[in-house]
């Protein structure tokens, strides 16, 4: 059982980290900001679930991911999608050369499949274990590795080619993008 | 064992974590403690270091008034 002034302290200090985390994973700034919120009043109600001494992090990253999932399913990430963001994806230059910009590599990974987009974030650029990123997603292993590996892999190709970017704002875009909840969601191999 | 279903989060999604021992295995449950060891990415190899600069991009953003308040509710709810 927890102890409620570490848990809160725990809480508070993984806050920036589930910005960083949820920033990824839907593109936006406001949106990334509502899952946050949602996730910090659903890890204030379970606080009696969580175990001191493991790791916060993950446990409030298993949370944000669930519900990010949720909301992409109500369709209120999907009918929205960010429209500006859409138009300088197809502006973006072709063969574009000189230091990666931050924008750039976003625009990259929401580009990229969901799964392998999380994958990155978790390993990539949250630091997390294989083991935790797996356990956070719920897929094995072996599975996660996969992941990381295709979307390091993928990430290189757009950036190296200057294909960051596409229809991110389209119909087909959205069906891309339920297809890949649907796989995410049921855990089937990435087939991608 | 306890495993209460947890009304919190979905319950179309697949259990997030692996189920251990007596915890129930939905969202709110609590992963195991981070392995060690071989499985164990690099630290920061290479082709990570952009992706950490944008993740701590972020991190170090201050944060939205919304939920500044919000961790200030908790904190007096903790009290």
């Amino acid at each position: 059982m927890s102890k409620q002034p570490d848990f809160k302290g725990e809480l508070v200090a993984t806050v920036p980290h589930l910005r960083a985390f949820a920033r990824g994973l839907c593109g936006r700034a406001d949106m990334a900001d509502d899952l946050v919120q949602e996730t910090l009043l659903r890890a204030w109600s379970a606080r009696e679930r969580f175990t001191a001494g493991t790791s916060m992090r993950a446990w409030t990253f298993t949370i944000l991911r669930n519900i990010w999932l949720t909301e992409m399913r109500r369709n209120r990430f999907r009918g929205d999608y960010d429209q500006t963001q859409a138009e300088r994806l197809l502006v973006t230059p072709a063969g574009q050369e000189g230091p990666l910009h931050l924008a750039d590599l976003s625009r990259a990974l929401m580009a990229m499949p969901a799964e392998r987009r999380e994958a990155l974030l978790l390993v990539g650029a949250g630091g997390f274990s294989y083991e935790e990123a797996a356990e956070v997603c719920g897929c094995a292993l072996g599975t996660i590795k996969s992941r990381v590996a295709r979307g390091r892999a993928q990430l290189a190709t757009m950036i190296e080619e200057g294909k960051i970017g596409g229809r991110a704002g389209s119909a087909e875009a959205s069906a891309t993008l339920l297809a890949e909840l649907d796989r995410i969601s049921t855990n089937k191999p990435d087939q991608s | 064992v306890g495993h209460s279903k947890n009304t919190e989060l979905p319950a179309s999604t697949p259990p997030p974590i692996q189920q251990v021992d007596d915890q129930p295995s939905d969202g709110s449950s609590h992963p195991a403690p981070a392995a060690t060891g071989a499985d164990q990415p690099e630290d920061s190899p290479p082709w990570a270091v952009p992706l950490r600069a944008m993740y701590q991009q972020v991190v170090e953003e201050p944060l939205p008034d919304f939920l500044a308040e919000l961790i200030q509710k908790l904190d007096q709810e903790g009290q």
